[in-house]
């Protein structure tokens, strides 16, 4: 499937509008990976970034139109996974329950009976870093998400966060101190 | 772990982090799109049905205040049990959103139906709408293939009014649950293709489900035994809209 872009997404808002929202699966499609991964890391639980993830889509669906094609819709889905995952921190914050997520990446261990060193210590490092990123505020955790795991631009995370160019830096920064403090043993003072 | 970080500098935790990248489930697609499917019948409007635990001279007892609003004159929207735990009722609105527990509660259905449910459920004091058990007698609702059991009733505001033939329509399957059955429940919602799923703040889940006629009375079967725990711990309610076609 080709990628979705941003004229496409405004095609199919139009069909949306006249009632047809069957094109609406090709959104789904290309952003599915990305919305439910940062909902995952929002929430730091399978079972709620399943619940944000559909949210966050059924919002899309009804905030489509909205869309303005001079904007990457990756940042423009991001803005909205990020607005509606603090949304729902604040109403589930009393039963979200933190869970290793670590053993939902896939990770290849090659099959010659035999697991070197190094794989078995990066598989450790994975799931250390994994939890230790679920220890950050949610504003560290979304900085985290869109930079490092999912790799978006600046520019696109200063959109899909709502704040600046230079804040995205700053805040980036003190997200991996903050990281590498937990990482260490340090309990995180931010 | 602090001694094995040490070994992680600057370039590999960049790297160890791009390969955090989660995949989406399998079926999660699936998923959302029967939920933009199911999006316009449960804006048409269906029924709100709450169950509570009622503590009282040593044992308990569930009540229900059950809304019903109907937005095409001429459909019903009926709430069924299927264990004697559950409660049954079915009713005929005229376009009007009817409090039936005689508390003078309404709720009015909107696109987020749950949002408009109070977060704090009173342990009331108000009689059961409706409560069956083996006596009660299964009646067919005209084109839905489900058994019904139908009861007048005891609530002051109680305004059941028979079964109305229908082509299609919406039943109400609800009940209490422990966090062990909403797992199960949901679980064994994710199994079926077109579910649509809304939770409030709290613990009380409603699912929407868009199934054929004939497999209608299979998935209550399956459904109905984690439906009928009851717990005094933490209990939630779920509510599941079965819209047949």
């Amino acid at each position: 499937m080709l990628p979705v872009e941003p004229q496409d997404v405004v095609k199919i808002a139009k069909k949306i509008e006249k009632g047809d929202n069957e094109p609406f699966a090709e959104i789904v499609e290309e952003y599915q990976g990305f919305v439910y991964n940062f909902s995952l890391r929002l929430t730091g639980n399978r079972e709620n970034a399943w619940d944000l993830a559909s949210e966050v889509f059924m919002r899309v669906l009804s905030q489509l139109s909205k869309y303005s094609p001079e904007f990457p819709f990756k940042s423009w889905i991001g803005r909205v996974t990020y607005t509606t995952g603090l949304n729902y921190l604040r109403k589930h914050k009393r039963t979200i329950q933190i869970e290793s997520l670590a053993g939902d990446v896939p990770f290849e261990v090659p099959d010659d009976g035999e697991i070197p060193d190094d794989v078995v210590i990066d598989n450790s490092i994975r799931k250390s870093v994994s939890d230790a990123i679920q220890k950050l505020k949610p504003d560290f955790r979304a900085i985290i998400t869109l930079c490092d795991i999912e790799e978006l631009s600046y520019e696109d995370a200063a959109q899909a966060l709502s704040i600046p160019l230079g804040t995205v830096r700053s805040r980036l920064f003190r997200a991996r101190s903050a990281l590498k403090k937990i990482l260490n043993g340090t309990k995180q003072r931010d | 772990m602090g001694s094995e970080m040490e070994r992680i500098n600057d370039d590999t935790l960049t790297g160890v982090m791009k390969t955090l990248r989660t995949p989406a489930p399998q079926g999660f697609k699936a998923y959302v799109m029967a939920s933009v499917r199911a999006t316009t019948p449960i804006r048409r409007g269906v029924g709100v049905g709450r169950f509570w635990l009622i503590p009282a001279t040593g044992f308990v007892a569930v009540a229900v205040a059950a809304t019903f609003a109907i937005v095409s004159s001429g459909a019903f929207v009926a709430t069924r049990t299927v264990e004697k735990d559950l409660v049954v009722t079915n009713a005929v609105a005229e376009e009007t959103t009817t409090s039936v527990d005689g508390s003078a509660r309404s709720y009015v259905e909107s696109e987020d139906n749950m949002a408009n449910v109070p977060p704090e459920m009173p342990l009331s004091s108000a009689p059961p709408v409706a409560t069956f058990g083996a006596a009660n007698t299964d009646v067919p609702i005209g084109g839905s293939g489900l058994s019904f059991v139908s009861n007048g009733g005891s609530g002051s505001g109680a305004q059941p009014s028979g079964i109305t033939s229908s082509q299609g329509g919406f039943s109400l399957v609800s009940g209490i649950v422990n966090q062990t059955h909403l797992t199960e429940i949901t679980d064994y919602m994710r199994s079926f293709d077109s579910v649509f799923v809304r939770r409030d703040g709290y613990n009380n889940f409603r699912f929407d489900i868009t199934l054929p006629q004939d497999e209608v009375d299979a998935f209550v079967d399956g459904v109905a035994p984690m439906l009928t725990t009851l717990s005094y711990y933490d209990p939630g309610t779920v509510e599941i809209v079965i819209n047949s076609r």
